[in-house]
């Protein structure tokens, strides 16, 4: 019993890092990808 | 008490739910509203003793502000030399846990250090920063780098490491890099604006 609820407890948490890791991952690209386009924006509107 | 409410998965159902929280309020009216709300606390910042500090004596400002890129620069070696390790790129010949206990310490000092020399420096330029949006993606990043350390890699690395799935391992490894990353630029880019 205490075994599984060990096992339960290491698969919990290696799916809370899966989910976190991947949400930040998606999140920084989205970020990051937004700020470049609107200065690539800016640029374009500098120099043509 | 965790388990009886949340089922056998409590820490990833509260990711989730941090998750969803966390979009609906970007998503909302919410963000603007809370947004509204801290003005007065950010212009308290600035008449508080390290606020006039700050603002009246431009070489303690300085000091501080070297303190402040000190401890980013030895949190940032810690994260290197964790995240590196998990990564599979650096310090091979050492094994995981010792290598991330060791950089851990190094981690909780210079945070420790980062944080109160920041809130210093945010006092003495307290409305500048308020309306950067730039300060506030920072402030983002921040706090999910410390929920990612405290509450997701720490617990995931107190297991048996040596036996844990190398693609999750350096998955975080990825996503702790990229959080502290996003710290860093954003700080910078302060410096840079207004």
């Amino acid at each position: 019993m205490e075994e599984k609820n060990s096992a339960n407890g290491n698969k919990d948490t290696a799916l809370a890092a899966l989910l976190a890791a991947t949400a930040v991952i998606i999140g920084f690209i989205i970020y990051w990808s937004d700020e470049i386009q609107a200065v690539r924006d800016m640029l374009e509107l500098a120099y043509g | 008490m965790n388990r009886a409410l949340l089922g056998p998965y409590p820490r990833t159902i509260s990711v989730g739910a941090v998750i969803v929280f966390g979009l609906a309020f970007a998503l909302t009216d919410a963000r603007h509203t809370t947004w509204e709300a801290l003005l007065p606390l950010f212009e308290w910042m600035e008449a508080t003793s390290p606020g006039v500090i700050s603002q009246t004596y431009g070489a303690v400002f300085a000091l501080v502000e070297a303190a402040h890129l000190i401890a980013m620069a030895l949190l940032g070696g810690a994260v290197l030399v964790a995240d590196g390790r998990l990564l599979g790129l650096i310090l091979r010949d050492f094994s995981v846990s010792r290598v991330l206990d060791q950089s851990h310490r190094l981690f909780v000092w210079s945070l420790t250090a980062m944080i109160l020399s920041g809130v210093f420096m945010a006092c003495g330029v307290a409305l500048k920063v308020y309306y950067l949006n730039v300060f506030w993606y920072k402030m983002l990043a921040l706090v999910t780098g410390v929920f990612f350390v405290f509450f997701i890699r720490r617990p995931l690395l107190r297991g048996d490491v040596e036996n844990m799935n190398p693609q999750l391992l350096r998955l975080v490894g990825i996503a702790s890099l990229m959080i502290w990353f996003s710290v860093a630029a954003t700080g910078r880019w302060i410096g840079f604006s207004g």
